[in-house]
């Protein structure tokens, strides 16, 4: 008779072991994607609170802001951007009554240092690598006095689509909301004739000044599209002239006009976010709707548009 | 028997990797790996962006799909047309050249327009640039793109 055993053997205690480790590799993954989930949730509020504030605007101003910061290039153009201008309907009044839209440099003032250096979550995605903070912004000379050197501003991932853009497709360019083509003049929600569920108002370019390609790698300076916004960091913060034309990108994210509309870079005009699987975006009646990165770029292309009178496909 | 566990261990190694590798799904059209090189008043253009618009509607896809590449140094370019090297559906094209000046920067800062094309806008309109190429099954080089005395962009070198 062999005496009775007590304890485990080796050969248990390493199967138990072994199990307790794949439990814990399952685990893990799913702790991260809850972080993820409850991110990109937060992000999702953010883009709501635009999107009432928009519609909070419209009721006081009967009309949407002007999106275009117009700081610099033609002179006496100067203009808010629609961040500054729905500041008071993101309870941000404060920031807003600080701001001096006389001021010499615009938002390059050292007049106006604070409001646009200000971190503001609202104008932030949680995912984004870059986290919500300051970047250096860009240097206006409209005049030397007062010129802001040391310009820090508070950053922003949520954008405004000035139009779609693609050179393959006839028309190449049909008209966002927001804009009425020219710069001249504001829109109402009545020139949203596809209707406001069905118009996108605000997307995810996340990540400026730092510009990736497919899979968040970065993109190197040699391969930029348009080198002189991310030189000047004239976008990424959210004081700035957040808009731009939605390009498409082959899935590389190297060469614009491609099938790719969603994640595939943040270079120009490339909706980007760092969602897996899509994007958000808030259409004009507030709802907040997940792009899949699979969406059909005549779809996304219509549901950009405000006015190109097409039947927006199911995504 | 070591050995025996060993396999095992490595296999379950595999299988888990494997699930973990999702790829992105889209639906693509068949391909021919393509690619070709082109010289500007006899320089290879690096830089230069050289893109297909299908003559013809292609078959199985929704929008016309263009497949583009970017001259590198020795003006050598690959197509793409969903992502690597990918090259481009069998069929005729009309080409369009473009040539974006990177040293150009925006005066007085601020949101620029597009950097100007160095060829002046000549090639950048595909039904005016009057060079077509044909991609067909096994036809793996296209006819390499000579551009001769074209009026360069001034204040734009070659380099």
């Amino acid at each position: 008779m062999s005496p009775i055993r007590r304890g485990f053997t080796l050969v248990e205690l390493l199967v138990v072991i072994a199990i307790i480790g794949v439990l814990i590799s399952l685990l893990l993954p799913a702790v991260q994607q809850a972080r993820e989930a409850a991110r990109r949730m937060q992000c999702t509020n953010n883009l709501k609170q635009l999107g009432l504030a928009i519609h909070n605007y419209h009721d006081t101003h009967r009309s949407l802001p002007f999106p275009d910061m117009g700081v610099t290039y033609n002179s006496g153009h100067w203009v808010s951007s629609w961040g500054l201008a729905i500041l008071p309907q993101m309870e941000q009044s404060a920031a807003y009554n600080l701001f001096d839209p006389t001021a010499a440099n615009g938002v390059s003032d050292q007049a106006n240092q604070v409001v646009v250096g200000t971190e503001l979550t609202a104008f932030n995605c949680p995912s984004t690598p870059r986290g919500s903070g300051q970047i250096q912004g860009i240097i206006e000379d409209q005049s030397t006095t007062d010129l802001n050197n040391d310009f820090v501003a508070g950053t922003g991932d949520y954008f405004v689509a000035r139009s779609f853009r693609d050179d393959t497709i006839t028309p190449r360019e049909i008209v966002g909301a927001l804009f009425d083509g020219s710069y001249q003049s504001t829109v109402g929600f009545s020139a949203i004739t596809d209707g406001l569920s069905n118009t996108m108002f605000f997307f995810e370019r996340s990540n400026f000044p730092n510009v990736v390609k497919a899979n968040g790698s970065p993109k190197d300076v040699s391969e930029y599209s348009y080198q002189q916004v991310v030189d000047t960091n004239f976008q990424g913060w959210w004081a700035s002239t957040q808009h731009d034309r939605i390009r498409s990108w082959n899935f590389d994210g190297t060469i614009y006009y491609g099938p790719c509309v969603v994640n595939c870079t943040n270079d120009w005009g490339g909706a980007y976010s760092f969602h897996a699987g899509g994007m958000n975006a808030s259409a004009g009646d507030g709802s907040v709707r997940f792009v899949s990165e699979t969406v059909d770029k005549l779809t996304f292309r219509a549901f950009v548009g405000r006015n190109e009178g097409e039947v927006l496909g199911e995504f | 028997m070591i050995v025996y566990r060993t396999t095992v261990w490595a296999l379950l190694g595999v299988a888990v990797l494997a699930g973990c590798n999702n790829r992105r799904a889209y639906e693509t059209i068949p391909t021919i790996p393509t690619s070709g090189t082109i010289t500007v008043n006899g320089v290879p253009a690096k830089g230069a962006i050289v893109r297909l618009y299908p003559k013809t509607k292609q078959a199985g896809v929704n929008s016309p799909l263009a497949p583009s590449g970017r001259a590198d140094a020795s003006g050598k370019f690959q197509l793409t047309t969903y992502s690597g090297p990918d090259g481009a559906p069998p069929g005729d094209y009309l080409v369009s050249i473009e040539w974006p000046d990177p040293a150009w920067r925006p005066p007085g800062g601020g949101m620029a327009p597009p950097p100007p094309d160095r060829l002046k806008g000549r090639f950048s309109n595909p039904q005016r640039s009057k060079i077509e190429v044909t991609i067909q099954e096994g036809d793996n080089e296209i006819e390499p793109i000579v551009l001769e005395e074209v009026a360069i962009l001034k204040g734009s070198s070659l380099q």
